[in-house]
C-alpha cells in the first residue's frame, strides 16, 4: 500500500514543487506551516455552470514585510476626515495648505436589505462601505498618507477587506485587510498617484465579483497638491462635487420571473454567481438604486456654478454623457495627464473612476446618463440635475413654439 | 502523515490494501440542511489511514485544513477552488477543514481520526469567524 502511494508521489513530484511556491506567501501570512504534498484531480466538468479557475490567491502578503524598516512619519501632522453619504464629498481642500499629512478615516462594512428598484419590488443583501452604495468618497492630496479603520461589525455574516486601486503593495491592500465580522484592522498607504481611483472589496476568487456586484466599492480622488490645472497650468476650480457610482447588480429571479428575495446577506450566493455569469445586469444604475438620483432626489445647481462630476465604475464600463451640456474638462484617468476639453461623451473604464468639470450655462433640467441609452433608460443609470437660473437666449431660443401645419 | 491523492489510486489501494481502509465522502454545497455554505456531512469519525473525499459539488469552494485545528505532526493541506481533493488522515487526532472563502459564513467540518474523546485545549484559540466558531462547537458534539 506504502509502495504505490510513493510510487505516484515520485511521478507528480514537479507539479508538487510548482504547487509549494505557489503556497509560500500563504505559508508565511498563516503562521509559517508547511503544507503538504497535494496531488488533487480536477473536476472533469463542474456539474451546474461553466466555471473557470480563479487566478486570484487570497494571501499576498510578501514575507520581507516583517524585516521592513519603519516608516518615519514623526514630522506629519493627523487630519481626520469625516465622510458623508454619496453623492456628497467631504469637506476638503482643493489646494492643500502645508505639507503632506496623515488623513484618517474611517469605515464600517455594514451588510443590509437594500430597495434596488421599487417598481418591480427588487432588493439586494448590499455589501457596503459605510452603508452606502457607493461607498463614500474619500478626498485627499498627492503625498498625503490614508489611514484607514476598517471595522467588520460583529452581526455581518461575511468577511471583507479593500484593495485601493490608489496604492501600492499588497493587493492594493486587500491582502492586508481581510476582517471577518467582529474584526478590525488599520491601513497606512501614501497617495503618490493624483486621479480618481476605484477601491473595491476583493476577498478572493468568486467572492470578489460577489461582493463588488452588490455594491462594495467606491472612488478616492487624490488631488494634485495645488489643485486641478488646465493644459497650460491654468488653476481649474469648482464650486461643488457630485459623486457618481454606477453600480451593475446580477439579480435572480425565481420561475415566474419575478426577483427573489432573501433572508440574509450571502444567501443568494449561489443564484447569484449563476446571474453573474450571464454578464447581463438586471439592473445598472447610479447610487444604489433605480432613482436613487432623479425626481426628489435630483442633485440642485445654479446657472455659473462649476460642478466636478466623479463617477465610479469598479466592474462595467461606461460612458456618461451630460444631456444638455458637456465635458468641460476630463480626466478619464489621472490628473496628472492634463484633461480632455469640450467632450460630448467621455469614457469611465470599468475598474476606474474618472473626473469631469462642466459650468452650467442654462436653467433646467440635465440628465447625467450612461450614453448607452439602453442602459441609461432600462437599466436605470440616470441621474438629473436640477438647475436655477436666467435662461440665456444667446445660447438657445425656441423660435416657433410646436404647432400644426399645413400642407 | 498525511496525504492527498488521486482517486485513480485510491482505488489501487483499496484493492492491494487491507480491508480496513475506508473512503468516506463529503460534499460541498452552497446550501445544505445546517443552512448556506456546508460540508455535508459536517462531522466525521474514521479511522488513521482513512481517506476522505471532498467533492466539489457546487461551485466555487476548497477544502483546507487549519493549521492551529491539527493534531501535532499532521501535516496541512489546501485543496483549489473547485477542485476534488482526497485526503488520507494518518495521524490520530482532531482536525478542523475549511472553505477559505466561506470560512466568515461558517462552511468548516470536523475530522476525528481514531480516538478521540475529548477536545485539545488550545483548539478554538485561533483566529476563527463567529459563525465558523458556532459550528465548530456543534459539530464537537458528536465526540
Ligand atoms: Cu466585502
Ligand atoms: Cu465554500
Amino acid at each position: 500500500m506504502r509502495k504505490s502511494i510513493n510510487v505516484e508521489q515520485t511521478v507528480t513530484s514537479r507539479r508538487n514543487v510548482l504547487r509549494g511556491t505557489a503556497f509560500a506567501g500563504a505559508a508565511a501570512l498563516t503562521g509559517g506551516a508547511a503544507h503538504a504534498s497535494l496531488l488533487s484531480r480536477p473536476m472533469p466538468k463542474t456539474p451546474r455552470m461553466g466555471h473557470s479557475r480563479p487566478v486570484i490567491t487570497v494571501e499576498s502578503a510578501p514575507d520581507t514585510m516583517a524585516e521592513a524598516a519603519p516608516a518615519d512619519l514623526s514630522g506629519l501632522e493627523r487630519v481626520r476626515q469625516e465622510l458623508v453619504d454619496p453623492p456628497f464629498a467631504p469637506e476638503h481642500e482643493q489646494v492643500a495648505s502645508g505639507p503632506p499629512k496623515i488623513v484618517e478615516i474611517e469605515m464600517v462594512t455594514h451588510e443590509r436589505l437594500m430597495t434596488v428598484d421599487e417598481d418591480s419590488g427588487a432588493s439586494i443583501w448590499a455589501l457596503t462601505y459605510n452603508g452606502s452604495v457607493p461607498g463614500p468618497l474619500i478626498i485627499v492630496h498627492q503625498d498625503d498618507y490614508v489611514e484607514l479603520t476598517l471595522r467588520n461589525p460583529v452581526e455581518s455574516v461575511m468577511e471583507h477587506n479593500i484593495d485601493f486601486h490608489a496604492s501600492t503593495g499588497a493587493l492594493g491592500g486587500g491582502g492586508l485587510t481581510h476582517i471577518y465580522p467582529g474584526e478590525e484592522t488599520v491601513l497606512r498607504w501614501k497617495a503618490t498617484k493624483p486621479g480618481c481611483f476605484t477601491y473595491h472589496c476583493a476577498p478572493g476568487g468568486a467572492m470578489i465579483p460577489y461582493h463588488v456586484c452588490h455594491g462594495m466599492n467606491g472612488a478616492i480622488m487624490v488631488l494634485p497638491r495645488d489643485g486641478l490645472k488646465d493644459a497650460e497650468g491654468n488653476p481649474l476650480r469648482y464650486d461643488s462635487i457630485a459623486y457618481f457610482g454606477e453600480q451593475d447588480y446580477y439579480l435572480p429571479r425565481d420561475d415566474n420571473g419575478d426577483f427573489k428575495s432573501y433572508d440574509t446577506a450571502g444567501d443568494d450566493y449561489a443564484d447569484s454567481l449563476e446571474a453573474m455569469a450571464t454578464l447581463v445586469p438586471t439592473h445598472q444604475v447610479f447610487n444604489g438604486a433605480v432613482g436613487a438620483l432623479t425626481g426628489a432626489n435630483a442633485l440642485k445647481a445654479q446657472v455659473g456654478e462649476t460642478v466636478l462630476m466623479v463617477h465610479n465604475s469598479c466592474n462595467v464600463d461606461s460612458r456618461p454623457h451630460l444631456i444638455g451640456g458637456h465635458g468641460n474638462y476630463v480626466w478619464e484617468t489621472s490628473f496628472t495627464d492634463p484633461p480632455l476639453t469640450g467632450v460630448e461623451t467621455w469614457f469611465v473604464r470599468g475598474g476606474c473612476a474618472a473626473a469631469a468639470m462642466y459650468t452650467f450655462e442654462q436653467p433646467g433640467v440635465y440628465a447625467y446618463v450612461n450614453h448607452n441609452l439602453i442602459i441609461a433608460a432600462l437599466k436605470g443609470a440616470t441621474a438629473h440635475f436640477v438647475v436655477e437660473g436666467p435662461w440665456d437666449n444667446a445660447l438657445m431660443e425656441q423660435v416657433v413654439a410646436p404647432r400644426p401645419f399645413e400642407g | 502523515m498525511l496525504r492527498v491523492i488521486t482517486a485513480a489510486l485510491a482505488i489501487g489501494v483499496a484493492m492491494a490494501g487491507p480491508a480496513f481502509a475506508e473512503m468516506h465522502e463529503v460534499q460541498m454545497l452552497n446550501r445544505g440542511e445546517a443552512g448556506p455554505m456546508v460540508f455535508e456531512p459536517d462531522f466525521l469519525q474514521i479511522e488513521p489511514g482513512d481517506t476522505v473525499k471532498f467533492i466539489a459539488t457546487d461551485p466555487a469552494h476548497n477544502a483546507e485544513s487549519i493549521p492551529e485545528m491539527a493534531p501535532e505532526g499532521a501535516e496541512t493541506f489546501k485543496g483549489k477552488i473547485n477542485e476534488e481533493v482526497e485526503v488520507t488522515f494518518d495521524v490520530e487526532g482532531l482536525y478542523g477543514i475549511k472553505c477559505l472563502p466561506h470560512y466568515a459564513m461558517g462552511m468548516v467540518m470536523t475530522v476525528a481520526v481514531g480516538e478521540v474523546t475529548e477536545v485539545p485545549e488550545s483548539y478554538l484559540e485561533g483566529r476563527i469567524p463567529p459563525r465558523a466558531r458556532e459550528r465548530f462547537d456543534a459539530q464537537r458534539s458528536n465526540l
